[in-house]
């Protein structure tokens, strides 16, 4: 710490001067991670998350579900996807069966 | 430091991780002595005496990680393989997707599952591990084989369950720092070379499996054309059983 005087207008006053060491970060970069997408996007449509085969559809045409309701659960390399409604709404089509290959967007469920 | 809840008696741990995995912390484990409704895949029942075997399940929260479920899935069915290595058992392999069977019997059963609203919230590995339980009653799609039947004595389940933890942990960090796992894990293929019944496209085909793919699905030819498969079953062809 270092005191200086410094003259202002006329008047002089006196300042403390504390040496700052400089210091670099450096920045990381991101790496893009494959994340599956979301489930639901274009409209009320439930897409699937990932390409497997769909092994249980909870839901039924007409049927009025609520936001965070498993519709449909899709399989894949031994993983048991529970897919959950990101709306409440009511079932207007379902596009796949039980049994079907689906691929990664592929609409399930269209919502009214 | 490890997280860990442990239940005397639970439904399932993977359906109470799915219940509670928004309040949990992410590489949280789940274990009991006892579920009342165990499952593997596709509901079927998983039973267990209890306190005999290792019965956990562990959440992954991280979407980075979450990310990377397909080679979890087998990674976790080789960090299970290397421990019962280090217990002196042999003759083990990893039945795709990520059964671990030692002498061509089945010692351990893994069930993935996740739970989507908006994207992959968390994912969910239950395992359920063959330790001292040495009867198996009711019918079973594979022989099952316990680490008791194997080496003639009692296991100490605290201190494997630990040494398994840290396994899994240990191997899920490589998975994120991208190291390359996959020759390792080629090398115990339990189908490698075998005649398989698998499910394509909704039928049942006779196919030779040409071995575990860098992807992780698997690499099959009926003779004409090699197919990647990526879900559904595959049952031995030799004794015309449902694995």
């Amino acid at each position: 710490m270092k005191i200086y005087k410094v003259k202002v207008n006329g008047k002089v006053y006196e300042v403390e001067v504390e040496a700052v060491e400089e210091t670099t970060e450096t920045i990381k970069k991101t790496e893009t991670v494959k994340t599956p997408e979301p489930v639901s996007e274009g409209g009320n449509n439930i897409l699937a998350p990932i390409a497997g085969k769909v092994i249980d559809i909870r839901v039924k045409v007409g049927e009025t579900i609520r936001k965070g309701q498993t519709v449909a659960v899709i399989e894949a390399m031994k993983l048991e996807n529970e897919i959950q409604s990101a709306y409440d709404g009511k079932v207007k089509e379902i596009a796949v069966s039980n049994g079907s290959d689906v691929r990664n967007k592929d609409v399930l469920i269209v919502l009214e | 430091m490890i997280k860990e809840i442990h239940f005397q008696t639970i439904d399932s741990t993977n359906s109470y991780l799915k219940r509670n995995y928004r309040e949990l912390d992410d590489l949280c484990f789940i274990s009991a002595e006892q579920q009342s409704a165990g499952r593997g895949r596709q509901q079927r029942s998983w039973d267990s005496e209890s306190g005999q075997n290792l019965l956990f399940s562990v959440l992954i929260k991280e979407k980075e990680l979450i990310g990377h479920y397909e080679a979890l899935s087998i990674v976790s069915a080789y960090a299970i393989l290397k421990v019962l290595q280090r217990y002196g058992i042999d003759e083990l392999g990893i039945k795709w997707p990520n059964d671990v069977y030692a002498g061509h019997k089945k010692i351990c059963g893994i069930l993935l599952e996740s739970v989507s609203a908006d994207q992959f919230d968390c994912l969910i590995i239950g395992i359920g591990l063959n330790v001292n339980q040495i009867r198996f009653s009711g019918s079973y799609l594979t022989e099952p084989i316990s680490m008791k039947q194997l080496l003639g004595k009692d296991i100490k389940i605290p201190e494997l369950k630990n040494e398994i933890y840290e396994e899994l942990l240990a191997d899920f960090r490589k998975v994120k720092e991208k190291e390359d796992l996959y020759p390792q894990i080629a090398a115990y293929d339990e189908l490698k070379g075998k005649t398989v019944i698998a499910e394509i496209g909704g039928h049942q085909e006779k196919v030779y499996v040409k071995g575990i793919a860098r992807d992780y699905s698997l690499q099959v030819t009926d003779g004409n054309e090699t197919l990647s498969l990526r879900s559904g079953e595959v049952s031995f062809h030799e004794k015309g059983e449902k694995i």
